[in-house]
């Protein structure tokens, strides 16, 4: 090879390095989800593709994590060069901690009223700490009763009296009458059973009352409201209507023993009911049987209480997080892409007019309840530090095995809270 | 003894005083440690004294560390019941260790030290537990605990009783546990004794045959004192991993019901990391750290000195 060729080599050699280098040379978003449904997670993917046609120069990553291992790896994962630009958020106390950390970027200057209004401002709320914007609402979800219609109809309930806590106390003592196992709880996670006393206490308190608590303002959580949330637990409790063996069972397993038919109410989130058809024995879970119920009003405590219970789940970014992950977002939570997540991956988004939007008509009847709502209030659990929020399954936990009182719960649970403040 | 002892500091004394100087030797051994001790000093020294650092902060894991409470972290671990249930669950683990799982694996190892037909098999079946992720023996012996479905019920069922729901009772649990540390541990041991017990000399047991010494004679008397290094390792081996004690755990209870089956780790784990509570970890961290060194150093120096 004479050396002019091989100077050209040479030179053409470097050509295709910089041109490779150059195509390489995209803005890489990372985005961490803890999304196990794969029409879900399709959806994204669609969204992610849909995102990158407009945009050649940004490259959408997703990483999947599992929800426990998100939870407990999210600290490191923020501490490292890889920390993820947007994820995953449930609001409330971890949110607050994570903006008292100083690993959030505040998103108030992107967020216009044309972008907040597309989504229910309120929604916003939940990711807002001080007047500042950290995150985008993106999902919504409702807490209710599903319930077996033929497993009701052998215990001659009527459908009709579930509006009240004392005709679910009734229907319990009927379904137990007739040797049917009245709930399933998968109570070795703590969460299940904390729905029953966030649920009752939305009921005896309200909204304003936990605000109230979580403000340090007036009795805390030892305030009666609270403390006749935890009774009227306790007084469930009693009639121990859960599965045999409830303590070691996990989530999965109490949609499989409700999916079963082998019990005849699951308090759980609108998220469940595929699951309790994927994890019964036969897979095709209750078919028709398959009934839903709002939680009942407290006749003791708020009258005709118009608050509702779920979650409101949003991305956040991290404090380095490019324009390009914030823009993403924005195109993510468009209208059009909402409701294709909503109708292909079971995910309603606390979007004006959703409930119009959907096709399934179950799925339709969650949105109008969220939208007809006077108050959508996010888990209790998570309104706290990860601490409390751990402490609060536990004195729950303790209620239902009737190791704690009502006082003894509610004080313990105000001594957690004063001794994380 | 004092004498002795003051002979001995006396020593160190006048070692230390010399003039230092390095021979050739212990320069080209200083250059080679090097790698190793830089290595050493930022992949464990420092993480360490960093986590016993974080142990003094009140820190949640987010942004820079956060207020120093001094021993606030520790006070709060000695007086929480939860520490405390977690440290007898410790110590129950380590004496079922030594007393169920280290003599029957020593009773298998004499059974199949020997060569004779199908002992292969036998080992392998003894051996297998140990073999399996501790994760996946979790997950079985979960399944296996079933109330409804598992094999405990079955078996129950066959002698015409109900078992209980094991791993939901949370008096009951912990034996359950134990249960499966020993199913788990006990083949690692045997082959360790299977290993001590074909060193022992062929001539010393053919002696003992021939002056007249029953097989209990000879176990207790000539194999036993014989497999002495070996039992003290095992021991070792057996506390030190009881102490550690994690993987089998998350699985099986994950520390549940009622935190009745929190071993140290999983401890530290539910309520230093997942309650995002990590100066408070670090102080679990730190006394686990300590009884450990503590208990490796003088196991070492007062029981294993001469093995």
């Amino acid at each position: 090879m004479s050396s002019l060729s091989k100077f050209r080599l040479a030179l053409s050699l470097s050509a295709a390095l910089l041109t490779a280098s150059a195509a390489s040379a995209q803005e890489v978003v990372n985005w961490v989800h803890i999304e196990q449904n794969p029409d879900t997670v399709r959806v994204f993917e669609e969204i992610a593709a849909g995102y990158e046609a407009l945009h050649p120069d940004v490259d959408i990553k997703l990483q999947y994590l599992e929800n426990e291992a998100y939870k407990a790896r999210l600290p490191t994962m923020l501490q490292s060069n890889d920390a993820p630009d947007i994820f995953y958020s449930w609001g409330g106390g971890v949110l607050a901690e994570q903006v008292k950390g100083g690993v959030l970027r505040d998103i108030s200057a992107s967020v216009d009223d044309a972008w907040k209004t597309s989504i229910a401002p309120s929604a916003f709320g939940a990711f807002t700490v001080d007047g500042k914007i950290y995150g985008v609402p993106v999902r919504t979800s409702l807490v209710g009763f599903f319930y077996n219609k033929k497993l009701f109809a052998q215990a001659g309930i009527d459908e009709a009296s579930l509006g009240t806590w004392s005709g679910l106390m009734a229907a319990v003592d009927k379904l137990e009458a007739a040797g049917i196992t009245p709930m399933a709880l998968g109570g070795q996670e703590g969460w299940p059973q904390h729905f029953y006393f966030s649920y009752l206490a939305i009921r005896t308190a309200g909204h304003e009352k936990l605000n109230a608590a979580l403000a340090g303002e007036g009795e805390g959580f030892r305030d009666p409201a609270f403390v006749q949330a935890f009774q009227l637990l306790a007084d469930l409790s009693a009639k121990n209507p859960w599965q045999e063996g409830w303590q070691a069972a996990t989530t999965g397993d109490s949609y499989a023993k409700f999916g079963n038919g082998e019990a005849a109410m699951l308090l759980q989130g609108d998220w469940a009911r595929a699951s309790t058809a994927t994890e019964s024995a036969s897979g095709q879970g209750l078919g028709d049987d398959l009934g839903w119920f709002a939680f009942p009003q407290v006749e003791t405590g708020i009258v005709d209480s118009k608050e509702t219970f779920g979650g409101v789940n949003g991305w956040i970014f991290f404090k380095d997080a490019s324009d390009a992950a914030v823009d993403f977002v924005r195109y993510y939570s468009s209208r059009e892409n909402l409701i294709k997540l909503a109708n292909e991956g079971y995910q309603i988004a606390p979007m004006p007019g959703m409930a119009d939007e959907l096709k399934d008509t179950w799925q339709k009847m969650v949105a109008q309840t969220i939208e007809a709502s006077a108050f959508h209030q996010n888990f209790y659990n998570v309104m706290f530090s990860e601490e409390v929020n751990r402490e609060l399954l536990d004195i729950v936990t303790s209620v239902v095995t009737g190791d704690r009182t009502a006082e003894e719960a509610a004080d313990a649970l105000q001594t957690a809270w004063e001794f994380s403040h | 003894m004092a004498m002795a002892i003051a002979e001995k500091i006396g020593a160190l004394y006048t070692r230390a005083n010399k003039p230092l100087r390095l021979s050739r030797g212990t320069t080209t051994a200083l250059i080679f440690i090097l790698p190793a001790l830089l290595l050493f000093t930022t992949l464990v020294i420092l993480p360490m004294a960093e986590a016993a650092s974080f142990s003094f902060y009140e820190w949640g894991g987010y942004g820079d560390v956060g207020q120093f409470v001094g021993l606030k972290n520790y006070q709060r671990m000695f007086s929480h019941p939860v520490f405390s249930r977690a440290l007898f669950n410790n110590f129950l683990i380590i004496v079922v260790s030594i007393l169920v799982a280290l003599p029957l694996a020593f009773l298998l190892a004499v059974l199949v030290a020997d060569k004779f037909k199908g002992v292969s098999f036998f080992r392998a079946i003894f051996f297998i537990p140990y073999i399996l992720a501790d994760v996946a023996a979790g997950l079985i012996w979960r399944f296996l605990y079933d109330g409804q479905y598992g094999v405990v019920q079955f078996v129950a069922g066959l002698f015409g009783f109900t078992a209980p729901y094991l791993l939901a009772d949370r008096d009951l649990a912990m034996y359950a546990v134990l249960a499966v540390v020993v199913w788990k541990y006990f083949g690692l041991h045997m082959i360790i004794y299977i290993a001590g017990l074909q060193s022992i000399p062929r001539e010393v047991l053919e002696a003992a045959r021939i002056d007249g010494a029953s097989w209990w004679d000879t176990l207790i008397r000539v194999i036993v004192p014989m497999m002495g290094p070996t039992i003290r390792l095992t021991v070792f081996f057996s506390i030190i991993g009881s102490l550690q004690f994690f993987d089998l755990i998350m699985p099986l209870t994950g520390g549940g019901p009622q935190n009745s089956t929190q071993t140290l780790v999983s401890y530290l784990y539910n309520f230093g990391i997942v309650r995002l509570n990590i100066g408070f970890g670090s102080a679990v961290g730190v006394f686990l750290f300590l009884v450990c060194v503590v208990f490796a150093f003088s196991y070492r120096r007062l029981l294993m000195a001469k093995d």
